[in-house]
């Protein structure tokens, strides 16, 4: 009875693309040792690189907008959705936001297979009005996915939980592996994150980021470790993914493949749209 | 004096001697009860002890509360030390001091404040009783209750300074990855802390197995229902049936250093 919406998903989940999102984003926000405060305009499907210099924010205006530093002032707002607005009470989590983040540290998760890291947000339970446009269909496949991983979860030992790490569904797991096979690292599915080289990581990093065709992209000097010979083509990957990209990278090449350039000094922007 | 400052051949040759002593003497006063329980030991009886009816009794209900207590330590332990994990200072400040409660009480005493608080006419207990009938002094219930309360602290002290240790960013990575908080508790950081899960519930679990004073006080000595492995050896051992009493001791010595085997790498190597 759930085969047929499964199959649909399979069908659907390869050629899906990411709807990008605009982002609107007025930041104010104190951390220890700083100010932010930023205003920041970008366009559906606009790749923008931000650039400055170490302790400048750029970080920090990803965590923003990502959700994992909540604003003190001013408003996100993502696709024409507000996602972030102290003064109206509005925050809207980061699993609701239908970002994809790859982080400088990478943070890959140690306990699993670099499949299972990049399936990790296939699996998940789509949110109730997250931001994401396209992929329906694959979703209600992770939808019923998940439901069906509970149930087994309830049912079966704690070990058995354990090795569920690559759950059977096919949507899920061929996205992931499409993800895996667009930045070299297929071969790589069944190894633990703890075995790869600083590069590999990375190149897993970005797949998991990209498995979820997010409408906003945010990458944090995600391509740093890369090889020069491969850098360039994950950065086209990346950047032809469909989504609204923000690249924080110190690299020029990042900054010729952006549409524009957003510079960030003492948590300013120095020259704002 | 001198020799504090030489290499340490040297060091060792002469100023560690009465240090060694001692901590040889304070070692064989740690080793010499069980050589002295392993040298009574009825051997070749021991498993027709262990299989007389009053001996399967005490096991039955041994087994019975020292799960269910390890158990619901897990249960109640998880939260409460996800909880303190994240809790502000000085909150964290007063809810170990009640966690840690437990671990430095005398057990009688906290048998005792059991049956105030839960007997048929304590703080709770009225309610308990007045409400659906429930009353938990005397039965096995009561006894899992005690061994709970004894055994919960171990958990969650374990298990506390696992989450303490879990690096939050993989929760936000996971959380940007579409993971609700309870997503991300059940498949990042549950399996990160597992270990420590693992061996907090043997800590409670061997904990609860040994629980003599509380259980006496508050759920009492009723064979076949509260009276547990420990209580059965003592029985045993003040009614003139020592070669029973060592059989149970054995038993429960066995367990122990089982526990101890299993906990190897979480504790002995350090």
């Amino acid at each position: 009875m759930r085969r047929t919406t499964g199959a649909a998903a399979t069908g659907t989940s390869a050629s899906l693309r990411a709807n990008p999102v605009s982002v609107d984003a007025e930041v104010f926000l104190r951390l220890a040792d700083f100010v932010l405060d930023v205003r920041l305009a970008v366009a559906a499907g606009e790749v923008v690189a931000v650039t400055g210099p170490n302790g400048s924010g750029k970080t920090t205006l990803l965590r923003a907008l990502a959700g994992l530093a909540p604003l003190e002032r001013g408003r996100v707002t993502l696709g024409g959705r507000v996602v972030d607005d102290p003064s109206a009470g509005v925050w809207l989590p980061p699993e609701r936001r239908g970002i994809g983040y790859a982080f400088q540290d990478l943070r890959l998760f140690p306990h699993l297979s670099v499949l299972a890291n990049v399936q990790f947000g296939l699996t998940c339970e789509p949110q109730v009005g997250r931001l994401t446009q396209g992929g329906r269909l694959a979703q209600i496949g992770a939808l019923r996915r998940a439901a069906m991983d509970k149930g087994v979860f309830r049912a079966a030992a704690p070990r058995l939980a354990a090795r569920r790490q690559a759950p059977r569904s096919p949507a899920p797991r061929q996205a992931a592996m499409d993800s895996l096979e667009a930045v070299g690292m297929a071969e790589y599915a069944a190894v633990r994150p703890g075995k790869l080289s600083g590069g590999q990581a990375q190149r897993v990093a970005l797949a998991r980021a990209l498995a979820k065709r997010p409408p906003l992209l945010l990458l944090d000097e995600a391509l740093s470790a890369i090889d020069d010979d491969v850098r360039p083509r994950l950065r086209q990957l990346a950047a032809r993914s469909g989504a609204t990209v923000l690249m924080v990278s110190h690299e020029r090449e990042a900054h010729k493949i952006a549409d524009r350039l957003v510079a960030i000094e003492h948590g300013r922007a120095a020259n704002s749209p | 004096m001198r020799s504090v400052r030489r290499a340490r051949p040297e060091l060792r040759s002469r100023s560690v001697w009465p240090v060694a002593a001692l901590a040889l003497a304070a070692l064989a006063f740690l080793a010499t009860p069980v050589a002295g329980l392993l040298q009574r030991a009825p051997w070749s009886n021991l498993f027709g002890l262990l299989a007389a009816p009053r001996a399967l009794d005490a096991l039955a209900t041994s087994a019975v509360t020292s799960l269910a207590a390890a158990g619901l330590s897990v249960l109640a332990g998880l939260p409460l030390a996800q909880v303190l994990s994240r809790a502000r200072p000085w909150a964290r400040r007063v809810m170990r001091a009640l966690v840690l409660l437990p671990m430095v009480l005398p057990p009688v005493v906290g048998g005792t404040a059991l049956l105030l608080a839960l007997g048929r006419r304590g703080l709770l207990g009225q309610w308990l009783d007045r409400l659906w009938g429930w009353s938990l002094p005397f039965t096995t219930a009561g006894a899992v209750v005690a061994a709970t309360f004894v055994a919960l602290p171990f958990f969650v002290v374990t298990a506390e300074a696992a989450l303490r240790s879990f690096d939050a960013r993989l929760g936000e990575a996971a959380r940007t990855l579409g993971a609700r908080p309870s997503t991300v508790f059940r498949r990042v950081t549950l399996p990160l802390i597992r270990p420590a899960v693992a061996a907090g519930a043997a800590l409670a679990w061997a904990r609860a197995l040994g629980e003599f004073g509380a259980t006496i006080t508050f759920a009492g000595n009723v064979a076949g229902r509260t009276q547990t492995l420990p209580l059965a050896a003592f029985v045993a051992l003040e009614s003139g049936r020592p070669d029973e009493a060592v059989a149970l001791s054995v038993l429960l010595l066995a367990v122990s250093l089982a526990v101890l085997v299993g906990l190897r790498d979480h504790w002995l190597a350090r």
